[in-house]
């Protein structure tokens, strides 16, 4: 632990910066994983049709939001 | 002084209109916590209205006696929708609306330590709550109330398909509340400035950390009673149906273990709003920082000692109900204290009366007459009398709108200028003030008198019985003194973001970090933040002679990761969630002796083995993470695909056991021990499931050169789920297959 010191010592160019320094990009992908899970719990409820559509969405979402992960990462 | 480090944007709010370059697909995209803080906000305004328009139409109905205004189908989906829709979907939406735009603001981060894992809380809970009214176009909306009673719920007295869609949309919203709580604990963990301890934390935030713990640990219990009863709706299992062996008390005890620890989520973080108004508006430092942090985290822990009190009428007996009506008067000793805190806040200060402050003022009053009756509840016999009358409603909504949602309408005024960059109209929220405050007081305070004479609640009419029809009509004109208050919000609202005068930075001379952006604050909140040396990092900084402490840089608890801490957070939540599942196998197993049914029938050498397996996954996991470490890409590889392997194999073993039950005519629907037992072993054989299909990507990143190792910390992450998975294992191996063939 640094030594403790008053605020006016403190030059604003000295100051910490705030974490995430980067923003991440818009994406749409947590919107359609949450659709796909509407869709498979109302598929629950009702038909396979829905819950298969629900599946399906959802695992683009999650496949496309790894890919961003990725896109980042390299 | 020259106090604002960004400058002045030139639009309100960012990306607010819908005529810029993306529209509304801007906002359908955005990760942004602002932003999403904003949707929440406005997600919690659309349900207020729809509660409110069921509410207005009960009232309505209540206003005569033998009235036939509404039928009774129709009467009890409109109460059980307006309570439903104003804790899941009103409530809670709007504290995290405030929690996701102020967080990162306040402790100086320039946003949510996971953006897109915001974006989907948010969306998830949308969707929850738009599946909950689906309801009323698929057939009838959920008719139980909102804490969905037990036979109540089942299909043969709720046969429409309203309880299952209220299982699915709590459910969804579940989902969202528990994501969003972990997003909270880790950005605040992990990304607060530098030099802001937990000593120098904002109240409102130390409310938001102590809350979300108490989130992860008590959604779990909803969540798997819900699971049960849809598997009862749905698959004709038998939890709740005690003619099968089942238990209508267990809904109520896993329902009441969430529910009465959501009273304290709904108000906890409203504790924060006040904490930081009370010190604003009197000039003066908060009173008893330290208790209020304190105070905050033993009512979260006595939260979870008190859920017997919602049960006395059930007859637990004395012993059970003589140790939670103790902790249940206990509980007011530290709600009390904040009370004092508060009051010693304003005592002596230079009092100023915007409507932040006349909120936070009547909240005082208000949500000490909740707490009183409320107290009256802790005494048995007292609860014996009053339970299930008007007098619970009246208490309820003292509690909840007396003291969460005034605490709600005071932190909306108080932050709207920073939100909107605008002041709102001054008169016209003082008329809203008044037309609520009293609508409030005329619509429940008679309602206490209506309970004491004995009127029940959840009764679509009532006998025209000296004081009830006056009392009724009190209570009705109140309501609608309390829609027109609403109408009028909505308007202030709407003048304020086109009309309304501009705010600077720091409307308020406030004391944190957030008056130190601009109003509204840019897409990104800090280049630099300012050096935090007490809870009132800002107001130090405004007044360095005045400093309420020296700059100390704390390690940020560096060595936490945040992905880390998100599983280790993530597993806590599932760890009681099979808590729930295993105390009710238990319990059903001791209750029935599962009446012969093939407990010990069970082939424990099989599955011994196929255990055996799982649990050396732990291994060849541990193998994987190891030569991870160490660079080596082709022997992760091979150590995770035999950990594959591995899970696959008790996959199969699992799959084979199934297979012979349900030759041997063993199902969810065939008795209490095939509920319990496909229902605890079915949602462990998910998530191991899970944890295959996470290494299977993690195998499939792992390939080629050329491309960036995968971070340590996903390792460690999945890692920590895997062995969770592992253990729990062994508690399901003990309890199902080893000690009933010990006791054969």
């Amino acid at each position: 632990m640094e030594q403790p010191s008053v605020l006016s010592e403190i030059p604003p160019e000295k100051w910490d910066k705030a974490l995430p320094t980067e923003l991440p990009e818009p994406t749409y992908w947590p919107f359609f994983l949450a659709i796909g899970l509407g869709f498979i719990f109302w598929g629950l409820l009702t038909t396979w049709l829905m819950l298969s559509v629900g599946f399906l969405i959802a695992f683009i979402a999650i496949a496309r939001w790894i890919k961003l992960l990725d896109h980042e990462r390299e | 002084m020259n106090i604002d480090v960004t400058p002045e944007p030139e639009r309100p709010i960012p990306g607010l209109s819908i005529s810029n370059d993306q529209g509304i697909l801007q906002w359908i995209s955005s990760v942004d916590h602002k932003q999403l803080g904003i949707l929440y906000l406005c997600l919690s305004a659309l349900f207020l209205l729809l509660g409110g328009i069921a509410i207005l139409l009960v009232r309505t109905q209540l206003f005569l006696p033998d009235n036939h205004f509404l039928q009774p189908e129709a009467y009890n989906q409109l109460f059980t929708m307006h309570g439903t829709t104003m804790i899941f979907f009103v409530l809670t939406p709007a504290i995290f609306g405030f929690s996701s735009y102020l967080i990162p603001l306040m402790t100086g981060a320039n946003d949510m330590a996971f953006p897109r894992l915001n974006a989907f809380s948010f969306w998830v809970t949308l969707v929850g709550g738009s599946l909950l009214y689906f309801s009323f176009l698929a057939g009838g909306a959920p008719d139980a109330g909102w804490f969905n009673y037990a036979p109540l719920n089942e299909h043969n007295y709720s046969s429409s398909p309203g309880v299952d869609y209220y299982c699915a949309g709590l459910l969804l919203g579940g989902i969202g509340t528990v994501s969003a709580s972990v997003n909270f604990i880790v950005t605040i963990l992990c990304y607060r400035t530098a030099t802001m301890g937990l000593k120098q934390l904002p109240l409102f935030v130390w409310m938001v950390l102590i809350n979300s713990f108490l989130v992860i640990a008590a959604f779990p219990s909803l969540n798997a009673a819900l699971a049960m009863l849809l598997l009862d709706r749905q698959l004709h299992a038998h939890f709740f149906t005690a003619v099968s062996g089942g238990s209508a008390i267990l809904w109520q005890h896993l329902f009441w273990l969430f529910g009465h620890p959501e009273v304290y989520i709904l108000i906890l973080p409203v504790f924060g709003i006040y904490s930081e108004i009370f010190p604003v508006f009197s000039r003066k430092p908060i009173f008893g920082y330290a208790m209020l942090v304190a105070s905050g985290i033993a009512i979260a822990l006595l939260a979870f000692g008190v859920w017997v009190h919602h049960m006395f009428a059930t007859g637990l007996g004395n012993t059970v109900n003589d140790f939670f009506s103790a902790s249940s008067l206990l509980i007011g000793v530290p709600t009390g204290v904040k009370i004092f805190n508060w009051l010693a806040t304003m005592h002596g200060g230079s009092i100023r009366f915007p409507v932040p402050m006349l909120f936070s003022i009547a909240f005082l009053i208000e949500f000490t007459i909740g707490g009183l009756s409320g107290i009256s509840f802790a005494i048995v016999p007292i609860d014996w009398q009053l339970t299930d009358t008007y007098y619970v409603v009246a208490h309820l909504h003292f509690v909840f709108i007396g003291g969460s949602l005034f605490g709600l309408l005071a932190g909306l005024f108080y932050w709207l200028p920073k939100i909107t960059g605008r002041y709102p109209d001054e008169r016209l929220s003082k008329w809203f003030f008044w037309l609520f405050v009293i609508g409030f007081n005329l619509t429940f305070l008679v309602q206490h008198a209506l309970g004491a004479m004995g009127m029940p609640r959840r009764v679509y009419t009532y006998p025209d019985l000296p004081g009830w029809a006056f009392c009724n009509q009190l209570s009705t004109v109140g309501a609608y003194l309390m829609a027109i208050a609403v109408a009028l919000l909505v308007y202030i609202l709407v003048r304020t973001v086109r009309h309304g005068r501009r705010a600077p930075g720091d409307p308020w001379d406030a004391n944190t970090l957030e008056w130190s952006t601009t109003s509204p604050p840019g897409l990104k909140n800090f280049e630099t933040v300012i050096p935090v040396a007490s809870a009132r990092p800002f107001r130090d900084y405004k007044r360095p002679m005045e400093a309420d402490g020296t700059i100390v840089r704390h390690r940020r608890d560096k060595h936490l990761n945040a992905y880390t801490v998100m599983m280790k957070l993530v597993v806590g939540t599932e760890a009681v969630f099979f808590l729930c599942l295993i105390m009710a196998y238990v319990y059903f197993g001791l209750k029935t002796g599962f009446d012969g049914a093939p407990v010990t029938q069970l082939d424990l050498r099989s599955t011994g083995l196929f255990s055996l397996l799982l649990w050396s996954s732990s291994f060849t996991w541990w193998r994987a993470e190891w030569t991870h470490g160490r660079k080596s890409s082709r022997r992760t590889r091979t150590w995770l695909l035999i950990t594959i392997g591995l899970a696959a194999l008790f996959l199969c073993g699992q799959a084979k056991e199934y297979i012979h039950l349900l030759h041997d005519k063993v199902n969810p629907a065939s008795g209490i021990f095939g509920t319990a037992f496909f229902t605890l072993t079915g949602f462990h054989g998910l998530h191991v499931l899970i944890g295959l299909l996470l290494m299977l990507v993690l195998v499939t990143k792992i390939t080629g050169s050329g491309r960036k190792p995968i971070p340590s910390y996903a390792m460690r992450a999945i890692g920590i789920y895997w062995h969770f998975v592992d253990i729990v294992w062994i508690f399901i191996f003990l309890i199902v297959y080893v000690i009933p063939h010990l006791l054969k």
